[in-house]
């Protein structure tokens, strides 16, 4: 006979290990549930801390876009271009046109491309084996290839350089990139068929991991995380950079801050993205040049300091370079959106269920060697 | 070679250094040890002032009215140096404070009506050798969208900096961070544990200047498995 | 059940030199701790049962048969680090399919013969690949995918980052790149078979 005072009920600590079967990277959490509630998330991070920072201190400016790259790999023209304007600015050099026109291209069929690895990614987390992912990957293929007709590589690709581009593009360039834009709308089409309406899709995302607009901007949350808390913000049209004045788009924004909005943010962003790369082809001058002409052999900036922000398909992508001088940066500091937007994973998935976790991890759309650098 | 264009600048760069080398802690101050290709001095243009002293950007105060005149306001009796620093498109305000009123400020920041500073962007840590450790912070207000950067300062004898954490949220991994990486101590920050760097890892803070970059081993053949590598394809 | 306790003087030492230690005392330093955790992983092929059994003339074929086998189904272990992984996952997707190797992506390390690691392998990282190693039953092979996996890549000169895999475990196939082709991958794997085929009998 057992006797309820010898029992004792404690809440189990669950360890989502560095390795785990859903891609988002290294990266471990430990779960305390209560049966199926969560009641405390400690994450660990760091098992991808490659010292970006201190790496590029000892680059000069055209080295450090390939680390760059390498720090986000998803949107690496997001993170070129972020550091390419922190270095044009402390330089004061004026990007031509053409260069940045074909820029901004790129910079957007880059925020497609790592947002139709979110919905492949976020299809494995809510319990679609692999079709969504598959789907995914082959609009990314597209997309690849015309990347690797223009920079050379299909994913690091270090085409932009301090002062426009690193050479000119090839000559069907206008014409691939709209035979590439048919095959993305008919790719989100796919996506948005199969996953938007999709009885089991919603009931796992909606009401899950609501997070509220005051509460994001305390935690620092840029992004598509926070337009679905409802904070109308986008940096390309509240702080613009580049040319972005330049074009009319829309940023949707979500009323509920849950993990469906979160998912129908990035759905429309994509398409608003077509719409701006639409109207750069228009406006793209047929000729010019790429890098301006008194541009400096050897980039030297002078002493100062920028801030520097893009708005990556993640959130503010933010560089903060402190120069003493010389070719070098003396601090490079990349504010990463993963990092921020992953703290406030805790108060996100406390109260919810085991298995809303992984959504809502899913749905933060972290990187991990963002978070880590 | 004509010098470069547009960028007379004196500055020591790493004129002859490869990269491959560690970031030594030269100081910049000695005379620059190469001059560009000689040109007679009478057929440059006239050089602005700034070039006398090319270690520091030179600080413009900033507009009258400005967001630091809104700070001194919510915050009194905190002396404050002001000064205006670029942004990408226009500049923005940046103020230095002492690291005992940063508490102050941070409060008078949030909570003020006429700031509204409530996001922080960004908190780095910068290690500028001789003259000790800088804790930057970057705000944003989204109601009046206007920016700030709050610096300050503190010694290698003393890296201590009062925790916004309880003010900012956000602030809670960046310092946490910057602990890691400089071992600036946050006093009063809830849950200071290593973040980024193995808990039992944390005797040097990898990026101080004076923590060196690892070599490369030249020779990987010990760790090959028995006979890979003796053949030559 | 109390009386089943064992206390530890009783257990029987079955870890193997080199295995991570899980509770480091305090009074190491870092560095001690350090190399502690990198020592590397022997290789340890054991011993297949068939081969005990079979008389030495069916062991030939037998070696041929199942070297065949195994080789045709390789079933890695997706150990996608970093940026390598994205070439990784597109391999394994539908335009370089892997499928047709035979080649399926399973994530438990229980089951699966090959681990590819791909992606810098960091020092706080290093500890879980060699546990995640010595899960995988044997026989089991490594590819060490990417520059980063090979020799550390780019971020070699950080001092928190392992010089390549192969200092805490055996690797097979390195393939280089930064990432490599999906073509380049799929040229490790076939790499990969050859050599099973090529080893048979050992």
């Amino acid at each position: 006979m057992v006797l309820d005072s010898s029992l004792e009920v404690i809440d189990m600590p669950i360890n989502m290990g560095p390795q785990h079967p859903s891609t988002h990277g290294v990266f471990r959490m430990v779960l305390v549930v209560d049966g199926e509630k969560v009641v405390d998330v400690t994450p660990h991070i760091g098992y991808m801390h490659r010292g970006g920072e201190k790496l590029m201190e000892a680059m000069d400016f055209r080295q450090g876009i390939g680390y760059a790259d390498r720090t986000e790999y998803l949107a690496q023209f997001s993170a070129e271009l972020g550091y390419c304007l922190a270095v044009e600015r402390l330089m004061e050099i004026e990007v031509p046109d053409r260069a940045e026109y074909i820029r901004v291209i790129l910079t957007e069929m880059n925020r497609l491309s790592s947002h139709f690895m979110f919905m492949g990614a976020f299809g494995i987390d809510s319990g679609i084996f692999a079709t969504s992912f598959v789907y995914a990957f082959r609009e990314r293929e597209y997309l690849q290839d015309i990347f690797e007709e223009v920079s050379g590589d299909r994913l690091m690709y270090a085409y932009f350089r301090v002062g426009g581009l690193a050479w000119e593009v090839p000559d069907n360039f206008v014409s691939r990139v709209q035979e590439v834009l048919v095959k993305s709308q008919q790719g989100i089409r796919d996506l948005d068929d199969l996953l938007t309406k999709n009885e089991i899709f919603m009931a796992r995302c909606q009401n899950v991991g609501n997070f509220s607009a005051e509460r994001a901007i305390a935690y620092g949350v840029s992004g598509p995380i926070l337009r679905a808390s409802g904070v109308n913000w986008d940096l390309r049209r509240d702080e613009p950079y580049s040319i972005y004045p330049r074009f009319k788009f829309q940023i949707p924004v979500g009323n509920y801050g849950d993990v469906y909005d979160r998912y129908l943010v990035r759905l429309e962003e994509m398409r608003q993205s077509i719409s701006i790369i639409e109207q750069a082809l228009q406006q793209l001058p047929p000729e010019g040049p790429i890098v301006p002409e008194k541009m400096p052999r050897r980039l030297r900036t002078p002493p100062g300091e920028v801030y520097a922000k893009v708005e990556s398909p993640r959130g503010e992508w933010g560089v903060y370079l402190v120069s003493k001088g010389g070719d070098k940066p003396y601090r490079m500091k990349m504010r990463s959106p993963s990092f921020c937007n992953l703290s406030a994973l805790r108060e996100m998935t406390i109260g919810q269920y085991l298995a809303d976790a992984v959504m809502i991890l899913g749905s933060l759309d972290i990187v991990l060697c963002d978070v880590d650098r | 070679m004509t010098p470069p264009d547009g960028q007379d600048q004196e500055t020591t760069g790493a004129a002859g250094e490869t990269p491959v080398t560690p970031p030594s802690p030269a100081p910049e101050g000695a005379a620059p040890a190469e001059q560009p290709a000689a040109k007679p001095a009478a057929e440059r243009p006239a050089r602005p002032v700034k070039e006398a002293e090319p270690k520091e950007a030179p600080r413009v105060a900033p507009q009258p009215g400005s967001i630091s005149e809104l700070l001194a306001k919510a915050a009194p009796g905190v002396e404050m140096k002001a000064y205006m620093v670029p942004s990408v498109v226009g500049e923005s305000v940046a103020v230095e404070v002492g690291r005992d009123d940063l508490r102050a400020v941070m409060t008078a920041v949030h909570d003020d009506a006429s700031l509204d500073l409530k996001y922080l962007r960004c908190l780095s840590g910068i290690d500028w050798q001789e003259e000790g450790l800088e804790v930057v912070y970057h705000l944003w207000s989204f109601s009046k969208r206007h920016a700030l950067t709050v610096k300050t300062r503190v010694t290698y004898a003393d890296p201590t900096v009062p925790s916004i954490s309880a003010i900012y949220p956000s602030a809670d991994w960046h310092e946490r961070e910057t602990r890691d990486m400089f071992g600036i101590n946050f006093d009063g920050h809830p849950n200071l544990v290593p973040l980024l760097l193995p808990d039992d890892m944390t005797d040097h803070f990898p990026l101080r200047k004076d923590n060196p970059l690892q070599e490369i081993e030249e020779w990987q053949g010990d760790n090959l498995r028995d006979g890979a590598g003796e053949g030559e394809e | 059940m109390k009386d089943a306790v064992t206390t530890p003087a009783q257990v029987p030492e079955k870890t193997v030199e080199g295995a991570p230690v899980v509770a480091p005392q305090r009074e190491q330093t870092g560095v001690e701790r350090e190399a502690e955790r990198l020592t590397p992983v022997p290789f340890e092929p054991g011993t297949a049962l068939y081969r005990q059994i079979l008389p030495g003339i069916l062991q030939v074929p037998a070696d041929a048969v199942l070297a065949a086998s195994r080789k045709s189904s390789l079933w890695p272990m997706t150990f996608g680090l970093a940026c390598c992984a994205i070439e990784m996952i597109a391999t394994f997707m539908s335009h370089h399919d892997l499928d047709r190797f035979g080649i399926v992506p399973w994530p438990s390390p229980r089951q699966s013969d090959v681990m590819i690691v791909s992606g810098t392998v960091t020092k706080k990282m290093a500890p879980a690949v060699k546990l995640l190693y010595q899960q995988m039953p044997n026989p089991k092979w490594v590819i060490a995918m990417g520059a980063c996996a090979t020799n550390g890549g780019p971020y070699t000169r950080y001092d928190r980052v392992l010089q390549g895999v192969d200092k805490i475990i055996p690797v097979d196939v390195y393939v280089p790149g930064c990432p490599p082709r999906p073509e380049a991958l799929m040229d490790g794997m076939l790499a990969l078979q050859h050599k099973i085929m090529e080893e048979r009998s050992k």
